[in-house]
């Protein structure tokens, strides 16, 4: 059985007889003292106060959660230990003013069940009265004060391509004066995020100009022992929520594209929260309808791009004619790399980000120099760089020679979860919609390599590339000659369905007992003229 | 943080004669057979897994459901809400969701339930693709008299190879799939991602034919259980799962044999 941890919050004593492992997290502004708080911009103390309690308990809540999200380690990639470590079973004891709201079974439930889908691991929380002037302070509020503007929504902005583009969206398209909510993880993403907000002022011209409000999460290093982090969309989720109450508005907007919403699995490996979940239209469905039941209200979070692909994404910035910031915004998952490369070109955002600049002509403003590695060329000695695009290559040349019905029966729960979760469209319709935006997809990406392809045939020929380079994997096969090639293709036919006659050989030798019938309904083919024909087959082998 | 995160085989005996063969051959049998030695832990850790044996009790029930007049009541049970209006991809897509939500229920959840889950909806989706031959355009009711055709036991058989056909395949590919990728280039074993998808696709068919030997097993053990003692989500994680997992495991070691 997997070990519990039992997550102390608030300074709540440790109990006599915990069998789990315990942790004690403390919000407050004693950095000495190990404890946590939030740097919060552009919003004061005093726009915070008028906000209900059990908002003040969700953040509190959503940063406990986060925190010790890193606290307890995940037992790393390697050891095969299906699960045991890797799902990690949580039990929280925290203080919230609203103990009713909080001890509702249907709010218990929906909180265990949205945190237990978006980080694969199980929840568990118990609530303990604590009044509301006994709480610590653990908000940073700057002292200059901003007005209660109209302000019409708010947008989730990490900095990355697909929420930059959100942000021109609304701002170029929608005219519509968003309010920007940022969490800063580290001091890489403060540059980042303020270079791209000037560059979104400067497109207003006059009137409201949209609001930014970072916020940072303070606390020890030695805190850190677990960077899979995948209950960070809940808590930008309820800093969403926050500042959406404060300005009355009942809609949270993430922007990121329909595959990586998807994240449809490439391999077999990347089971439950190996893959993020951060804007699955299950989780916005779970965390839309948690929110509604907290603040008694309809909220809403959505994703606007979700039925666009990363392409689609820049071709949009493009119609918008925003293209040449692309080269301002930083998809990637690591944030080691230091000038000139912005990203590391071998995680799955990298590529799919440097697949997408391709594919949309707006490789111009994505140069190839600001990738540590450059995939299509370089040598990939990491296992995992290899297997990471290999699956990306593999999945769509998968995807292009499927049908409709071979991609349902392939991804069947993947896509039922989550064509059971977009708003206003029928099972059908949305599993058909999901199939699309895949196929577009995945057209787009062999399209890129088969220019690649083209590109580098003369060193494919001559055998130049490196190889384990991205053309190397896919393309190395095109330079045999069509003997091999022909071999080749017997090979695989040996190992897959092969003929008739070798397959009721083989399994004559492994079943001798078996009727002619369970061998062709083995080998799957029942007609009649089958069975007899293994029939006849069969009694042939046995005779000396 | 990582959108996509990707592990590494250990470095144990096992997986190294693994990564060995695999720079060898190509011989799917040979592969899954070393596969399934060096993750037999996993297997044993499956045989006795409370969240595969409550999906697998599930399938049970809902395909034995469809011979009850009162069959959408029945799912309903189940935890399977659904009208007789539903297409029959709301219907696959609600047993999806009642299995997660029993798995939720159950607590902490395996990775070892997870492929089970997504193994029985597989299973579910295909045999219904089988009858109605489409899985578009279909309604509820088509899917119960899909159904009904596998509520006997020597049909129920095929239910059980189809998931265990496709539990076996997630199962090695969860382990596969952290080395298939060095094995992909110029003087590899797979000359290109086409050839090693090729590999995996064969890989399918031989998870789905070795799930073969526990096709008869799979449709007596209901219905005899059911007869003897009821069937319940205990017997069929202490009785059933290993009986035929363990069938399994000796299946690929025969078929490796067979293949030399």
């Amino acid at each position: 059985m997997p070990e519990e941890h039992l997550i102390l919050c608030g300074g709540i004593s440790r109990p006599k007889s915990a069998r789990a492992k315990v942790h004690e997290l403390q919000l407050g502004k004693d950095k000495h003292k190990g404890q946590i708080y939030l740097d919060i911009k552009s919003i004061t103390e005093k726009m915070v106060q008028d906000l209900p309690p059990v908002l003040h308990d969700l953040l509190g809540i959503a940063t406990y959660v986060y925190v010790a999200d890193q606290v307890v380690s995940r037992g790393g990639l390697i050891r095969f230990d299906y699960g045991n470590t890797w799902n990690r079973c949580l039990h929280f004891v925290i203080p919230v003013c609203e103990h009713n709201v909080w001890t509702d079974p249907e709010i218990r439930t929906l909180l265990e069940e949205t945190l237990a889908f978006a980080s694969g691991d199980t929840y568990s929380f118990e609530f303990v009265y604590q009044p509301e002037d006994q709480f610590p302070k653990f908000l940073n509020f700057p002292s200059e004060i901003v007005s209660k503007y109209k302000y019409d929504e708010v947008l989730l902005f990490s900095g990355g391509l697909d929420s930059f583009a959100g942000v021109v969206e609304e701002v170029v398209a929608n005219k519509n004066h968003p309010i920007l909510v940022s969490h800063q993880s580290n001091n890489k993403l403060v540059g980042l995020q303020r270079t791209l907000f000037a560059y979104v002022i400067g497109l207003c011209k006059s009137g409201l100009k949209p609001l930014h409000v970072p916020v940072m999460i303070n606390k020890k290093k030695e805190l850190t022992r677990e960077t899979s982090q995948r209950t960070r969309s809940f808590l930008y989720a309820s800093l969403g929520t926050i500042v959406a109450r404060i300005f009355g508005l009942n809609r949270v907007r993430f922007y990121e594209n329909g595959i990586v919403s998807c994240n449809l699995p490439s391999d077999g490996q990347t089971l439950q929260a190996r893959s993020t979940r951060s804007t699955h239209s299950k989780l916005l469905h779970l965390l839309s309808k948690f929110v509604s039941g907290l603040t008694n209200s309809d909220f809403v979070f959505e994703n606007p791009y979700f039925s666009k692909t990363k392409t689609e994404v820049c071709l949009r910035l493009k119609e918008l004619h925003h293209e040449p910031y692309i080269q301002e915004t930083r998809s990637c998952a690591k944030s080691t790399y230091i000038n000139p490369h912005k990203h590391c070109g071998t995680c799955s955002q990298c590529i799919d980000r440097r697949f997408a600049t391709l594919a949309s002509e707006c490789q111009e403003y994505d140069p190839e120099w600001a990738y540590a590695l450059n995939i299509f060329r370089d040598e990939l000695t990491n296992t995992r760089d290899r297997a990471m695009a290999a699956g990306f290559a593999g999945f769509s040349t998968q995807i292009d020679r499927m049908t409709i019905d071979d991609f349902v029966i392939k991804y069947s729960s993947e896509v039922h979860e989550i064509a059971r979760y977009m708003p206003s469209v029928s099972n059908e319709e949305a599993t058909r919609a999901v199939f699309g935006l895949h196929r577009r997809h995945a057209q787009k990406v062999n399209g890129i390599l088969d220019a690649a392809i083209v590109e580098n045939k003369s060193s494919i020929r001559k055998g130049t590339l490196p190889k384990t380079c991205l053309i190397s994997m896919v393309a190395s096969g095109l330079h045999l000659n069509a003997r091999q090639m022909r071999e080749s293709a017997n090979e695989s036919k040996k190992h897959g369905r092969g003929d008739l006659n070798s397959q009721v050989d083989r399994l004559v030798k492994l079943h001798p007992e078996w009727t002619a019938q369970q061998m062709a309904d083995e080998i799957g083919n029942t007609t009649a003229d089958a069975v007899r024909h293994t029939q006849a087959w069969k009694n042939r082998h046995r005779d000396p | 943080m990582g959108h996509r995160l990707l592990g590494q085989l250990p470095a144990t005996r096992n997986w190294t004669k693994v990564i060995a063969l695999l720079k060898a051959t190509d011989s799917v049998d040979r592969i899954a057979n070393a596969t399934s030695q060096a993750a037999s832990h996993g297997l044993e850790l499956a045989k006795r897994d409370k969240g595969v044996a409550r999906v697998a009790f599930a399938l049970m029930k809902v395909i034995w459901a469809s011979r009850k007049e009162q069959f959408f009541e029945e799912l309903a049970d189940l935890g399977i809400s659904v009208s007789a209006q539903a297409s029959l991809l709301d219907v696959v897509g609600a047993f999806d969701d009642a299995l997660d939500r029993s798995l939720r229920q159950a607590g902490h959840r395996s990775d070892l339930a997870e492929m089970a889950r997504f193994s029985a909806v597989d299973a579910m989706s295909n045999i219904c693709r089988s009858k109605t031959g489409n899985l578009f355009g279909a309604t509820a009711e088509d899917l119960r008299n899909a159904l009904k055709k596998y509520a006997t036991p020597q049909q129920f058989g095929s239910v059980g190879q189809n998931f265990f056909g496709w539990f076996l395949y997630r199962f090695l590919d969860y382990h596969l799939s952290r080395e298939l990728a060095n094995h992909i280039g110029v003087g590899k074993q797979f000359t290109s991602t086409t050839t090693c998808q090729d590999f995996k696709d064969g890989l399918a068919l031989h998870c789905y034919q070795t799930a073969r030997i526990v096709k008869e097993f799979s449709g007596c053990w209901p219905s005899a259980t059911e007869f003897r003692e009821g069937i319940s989500a205990e017997n069929v994680r202490t009785k059933f799962m290993p009986v035929a997992l363990s069938k399994i495991r000796s299946e690929l070691k025969q078929r490796e044999g067979a293949d030399a």
